[in-house]
């Protein structure tokens, strides 16, 4: 299911149990809030939960999220560095810079072809040297990446990443774990506190189980 | 070593199999590259550029490329452009025995013929030639000269050189041509492998210049080898026309003992110095070069060892990688000495069964019995 229907689904769960909650309010817009950040945190432990497989880094986690976006890139400073402003995009961020997992430079009469290495902050100051001229690379900084080494057609960069957007696709497993986070965790809805909920035979825990469900029922897709 | 891969292919390649997927690792391995290569090739592969450079009769020395790392052969080439070796200045420690062309790995089909080997082993020929722009500008073209063979057993020499070119009669510019010639046809085996036949080995040599088939003297100068009366006064030789054709392709090559026109290398490894005398315009030096990371292609035979030789210096200076470290240090060990062996498949065999023979073979001479009695 998306993102969206996903924090409609936890706004009606909280909006049944509100005045037993609190006698603050919150909108449509602060559940998704909610939502986001449970999501963000989610990716952060599976990641980590990834890291122990021993099976070497395994990205799998973040296959849902990925999309494309495209940056035009600014002018060379004296350095010869090239920077793709992405603040207008805000993104899932991983740890060690993994949430971005391709970026393709594209000009020079269509696409320069092979994805440019992402390196870490401070590395880049290795590879200003000429000897590494041919290692085309770039250093996520800020909200955007810096590029090196491209060559002047090159007009864009295609920043393969986690963005965020009310279309994120989200998995039944993954959207449950989120729906307590946000009810138990974040909102202190009754019945939906804490890790392990006193009573998940309870009405609003089946009540959230079937909605949820059903959303996944009729949208298979997202 | 007929197939290449270009190390940012290599590296790639190494980041999949390591489990690196976002390539975080690529810029530190592309920074150990130098000097796994210079360590590889430096000790175990051995592969060399192959330039004709000038002579200044002023001075009688030629000035080695800043990229030199070592310099190793000396030939020169006579007026019909045939390459005659010289002998090694014995008293010079830099000099490295090297031979690469004489390895039975150059056929990508392992074939183990000698010709096939030499063909496809043959080093490419770089020379720097001038000539001039329509305005009167100076020019000068890096040519390569080379030869192949096809399936069909067809061998090519591609030279290149400064063309003029002219539009309506008119000289407009100066660019760099490059002419392919068909020499010969020789005989192939189902996989255009070439057959170490003896009507192949005339064919060949007679294509490469090469036409005395007992051994082949010659001394003298520039213009004057073998049955010349001056002959004497060199003392080249080889033993054989294929032994020839091995230095035509860029084999390291065999002299009489004793031969003394040497040459020298300067203090500051810049410049190789001749006698006052030389005789010759140009020599053909092999020397190992320095190679920007962009040039640098890993031979396929290799490239096992290569990956593994990076992730050695990758880890060595890293405290925290020490364990690591010990791991990959020991197998790069093993596998550059198996390359080694690999690559020198024939010498090392030959040395083994002169070292350490597999049989006890009993003579009936007498003054052998005595020598192995202890009498003699």
């Amino acid at each position: 299911m998306i993102l969206l229907i996903l924090a409609d689904v936890i706004y009606e769960t909280y909006e049944r149990g509100r005045p037993l909650a609190t006698a603050k309010t919150y909108g449509r817009e602060d559940i998704a809030m909610f939502v986001r950040m449970a999501l963000s945190n989610k990716m952060v432990l599976n990641y980590y939960g990834t890291k122990k497989l021993n099976e070497g880094d395994e990205y799998y986690i973040t296959c849902a999220l990925l999309s494309v976006q495209r940056f035009e890139l600014e002018a060379p400073d004296s350095r010869g560095m090239r920077r793709a402003d992405m603040s207008k995009f805000d993104l899932y961020r991983l740890p060690k810079n993994a949430h971005i997992t391709n970026a393709y430079p594209v000009g020079c009469g269509g696409s320069e072809g092979a994805s440019i290495s992402m390196v870490q902050p401070g590395e880049e100051f290795f590879y200003q040297k000429p000897k590494f001229n041919s290692f085309k690379f770039g250093v996520p900084k800020g909200r955007g990446v810096n590029t090196y080494h491209l060559p002047p057609c090159v007009k864009f960069l295609d920043v393969e990443s986690t963005f965020d957007s009310d279309q994120v696709d989200v998995s039944l497993d993954v959207a449950y774990d989120i729906s307590r986070e946000v009810l138990g965790v974040m909102l202190n809805v009754p019945f939906f506190i804490g890790k392990n909920p006193e009573d998940t035979y309870s009405q609003p825990h089946a009540q959230l189980r079937q909605r949820l469900t059903q959303q996944q029922d009729q949208n298979p897709n997202g | 070593m007929a197939r290449f891969d270009p190390l940012f292919d290599v590296i790639d390649s190494l980041c999949l199999r390591s489990g690196d997927i976002l390539r975080r690792n690529k810029g530190l391995y592309l920074d150990c590259s130098t000097d796994v290569w210079v360590d590889l090739n430096l000790t175990t592969i051995k592969m060399a550029n192959r330039q004709l450079f000038q002579i200044n009769k002023r001075t009688n020395t030629i000035d080695l490329p800043s990229n030199n790392l070592g310099v190793f052969s000396v030939s020169v080439m006579d007026h019909r452009g045939v390459f005659w070796p010289m002998w090694l200045n014995d008293s010079l420690h830099r000099d490295l025995v090297e031979v690469s062309a004489m390895k039975d790995c150059a056929c990508e089909n392992k074939c183990g013929y000698s010709l096939c080997n030499l063909i496809k082993g043959y080093e490419a020929v770089v020379s720097t030639k001038s000539d001039i722009l329509p305005d009167g500008t100076p020019v000068s073209f890096k040519c390569v000269d080379r030869k192949s063979i096809n399936r069909e057993g067809f061998l090519f020499s591609e030279t290149q050189y400064p063309q003029r070119v002219y539009t309506d009669g008119v000289w407009t510019n100066t660019v760099l041509h490059t002419e392919s010639t068909k020499i010969c046809q020789v005989e192939v085996d189902e996989r255009g492998c070439v057959c170490d036949t003896h009507e192949n080995e005339n064919l060949l040599c007679h294509a490469f210049g090469i036409k005395n088939t007992d051994g082949i003297p010659f001394g003298g100068d520039g213009n004057s080898f073998h049955h010349d009366p001056k002959v004497d006064t060199w003392r080249y030789y080889a033993n054989s026309q294929l032994e020839s054709f091995g230095v035509q392709c860029g084999s390291f090559h065999n002299c009489r003992d004793g031969f003394r026109n040497i040459y020298n290398i300067e203090e500051g490894q810049k410049k190789l110095i001749f006698p006052p005398h030389f005789p010759f315009d140009k020599v053909m030096v092999r020397w190992y070069s320095d190679v920007e990371l962009n040039n640098m292609q890993i031979p396929i035979i290799a490239k096992q060892t290569f990956m593994t030789g990076l992730q050695y210096f990758a880890s060595e200076n890293n405290d925290k990688k020490q364990g690591q470290a010990n791991v990959y240090g020991q197998r790069y060990s093993r596998q550059k000495w198996g390359l080694l062996l690999e690559l020198n498949k024939y010498t090392v065999d030959e040395m083994r069964m002169i070292l350490t023979p597999p049989v006890y073979i009993p003579s009936y001479i007498d003054h052998h019995k005595h020598r192995e009695r202890g009498l003699f």
